[in-house]
């Protein structure tokens, strides 16, 4: 790379004066924007030339806890709420998500370094179009699976990982939406933002409040939500994750 | 180490049309600015081989050109000169001595340009008395009737005998894409044109459409990548036909700068052979100087 080009190409237009970005994120625990236990702050970074662009609250158990009972307590009401109702706050999420695609697109950019082609054509109206699909599917259900009772079965912990961060939001939020579950999400500690961003969103959706919980952090946070008490994941499933947790758990950094 | 005709046909690779067709593309959604745009333009002008082929040219026509070869637009100061200028070979003498002191040089067309339907000793006869004008360059058409039929080793054979002929001058062999209808033949007939000793291979004479698409001469250059990668011998690209504008003329470059590498970004090794390509350069130019887009009338007619 050192070697000198005969005809260097200027660089492309890049801006992001479009986009808005707070200096700190707090958790987003029971439709409030509340300091994280520990005090505790780390910082994400632009992986392009390594600069920060915030800081982002660090969830320890306590605070995996507060988020899971505020989900607990919202459960009832929104499980019950009718389908079609909840049909709208997802539609309502999906087009707030289309009028700030944008800004999704180029935050999901500078967060993880995915190319902005690929964030801007694929994720974000991806993502965008998953809370389309499932918000139509919520007063459906019973066409989809017929003969089986459909029902919520209560808190989903949701751990995503960071190579389609705010896609995999929307695999997991929207369809838990849908059914009638409530949600406490945790995006990966390098990929963060779009998914606090996808929280301000809910929250400008008017969502019952502890029905979304985005909290972040690193493997400890995963660790504490999935071997909350609270977690209402089939056994087995719960069973080979703590596995995987543990495991991963040795020798790595948290 | 050059391959017997038969070898060529075995081992010239099948063109994946499709993958050509969305890498060039791809080149083609980019969009250059500011000072690389600049110096894409200027290096695009210092490669032009400005032609004029046509049936009413005059010494007074070939003079003209001649002149604009070192003059381009003498308002705008650190403008290169073109590459060459492109003739018929009776023009040759008349171009030599129009640009004696200067460093363009003067290629002539020969083989019964354009459609080379030619005897051999005839081609040969063209060819050398272009050389004896003075030209420094040859640019000659391959017998697209021969290849089509088949007769592989005539076509490769012919390329041999006028490069023989050249003597010094370097030699262009034009494949005429436009008649090789699919790009498996134009990469096999840039491999026989290459191993029967081109120094520049040529997309088109400008005669037929379609001329120099993209496509087709990222075909070509993949086959001159290949051949450096075997030998290290380094071979001249030149699109012909159908670059009128700068933008088009950019892509090209932004692609050999991609394929190749930056090497073959001087006029040693790639050139554009256009008629009407200059003036739309210097119009961007004379914008980039001045901020105004200036009327067609204030460059040169040519």
């Amino acid at each position: 790379m050192n070697k000198k080009e005969k005809w260097p190409l200027s660089p492309s237009l890049e801006s992001t004066q479009h986009i808005s970005l707070q200096n700190q994120y707090n958790l987003y625990i029971d439709g409030k924007w509340v300091k994280p236990s520990s005090g505790i702050y780390f910082s994400t970074t632009n992986p392009a030339d390594e600069s920060h662009l915030a800081s982002i609250a660090h969830a320890n158990e306590k605070d995996v806890d507060n988020a899971v009972k505020a989900a607990r307590k919202a459960f009832p009401s929104w499980s019950k709420l009718p389908a079609s109702e909840r049909a709208k706050y997802i539609f309502r999420i999906a087009r707030i998500m289309q009028e700030k695609a944008r800004e999704l697109a180029v935050i999901e950019t500078l967060d993880g370094g995915k190319p902005i082609r690929e964030s801007r054509d694929i994720d974000v109206p991806l993502a965008c179009n998953h809370f389309f699909y499932y918000a139509g599917w919520a007063d459906k259900l019973a066409y989809a699976f017929p003969n089986r009772k459909i029902e919520p079965l209560g808190v989903a912990a949701q751990i995503i990982p960071w190579n389609f961060p705010l896609l995999m939001a929307a695999w997991k939020i929207a369809p838990a939406l849908a059914t009638g579950n409530t949600v406490v999400l945790k995006p990966a500690e390098s990929t963060s933002l779009t998914a606090l961003k996808l929280a301000e969103i809910i929250d400008e959706a008017g969502l019952p409040k502890g029905v979304v919980n985005i909290i972040t952090g690193f493997g400890d946070t995963g660790a504490a939500m999935v071997n909350h008490r609270f977690y209402t994941c089939r056994e087995n499933y719960s069973k080979s994750h703590r596995w995987n947790i543990k495991k991963s758990n040795l020798g790595t950094r948290w | 180490m050059a391959k017997t005709v038969s070898q060529l046909i075995l081992d010239s690779p099948k063109v994946d049309k499709l993958g050509v067709e969305e890498r060039v593309a791809r080149i083609q959604t980019r969009s250059l600015k500011g000072p690389s745009k600049t110096q894409g333009l200027k290096m695009a002008l210092s490669m032009i081989d400005l032609t004029t082929l046509e049936g009413k040219d005059t010494p007074g026509k070939v003079r003209q050109m001649c002149y604009k070869a070192h003059h381009l637009h003498d308002s705008i100061s650190d403008l290169p000169s073109v590459a060459a200028v492109c003739v018929y070979p009776s023009m040759v003498k008349f171009a030599k001595k129009e640009l004696r002191h200067t460093n363009v040089k003067v290629a002539s067309v020969s083989t019964a340009f354009p459609s080379g339907q030619a005897p051999l000793d005839v081609k040969i006869l063209d060819t050398k008395f272009a050389v004896s004008e003075g030209a420094d360059e040859i640019d000659m058409v391959i017998s697209r009737g021969k290849f089509l039929q088949g007769e592989f080793q005539y076509v490769f054979d012919e390329i041999a005998q006028i490069k023989e002929a050249c003597g010094k001058a370097r030699l262009k062999v034009i494949l005429e894409t436009g008649e090789l209808t699919t790009l498996d033949n134009v990469r096999l007939a840039s491999d026989i044109a290459i191993h029967a000793g081109a120094d520049f291979i040529k997309t088109s004479t400008g005669k037929i459409q379609p001329a120099a698409t993209m496509q087709v001469t990222y075909t070509m250059l993949m086959a001159i990548q290949d051949y450096f990668d075997e030998t290290g011998i380094m071979i001249g690209m030149k699109p012909a036909g159908g670059i009128s504008t700068s933008k088009l003329a950019l892509h090209n470059l932004l692609m050999v700068k991609e394929v190749l590498g930056e090497e073959w970004l001087t006029n040693q090794w790639f050139r554009f052979g256009a008629s009407s390509l200059a003036n739309d350069v210097l119009m961007q130019l004379i914008k980039s100087e001045s901020g105004y887009y200036a009327s067609p009338d204030y460059v040169s007619i040519d």
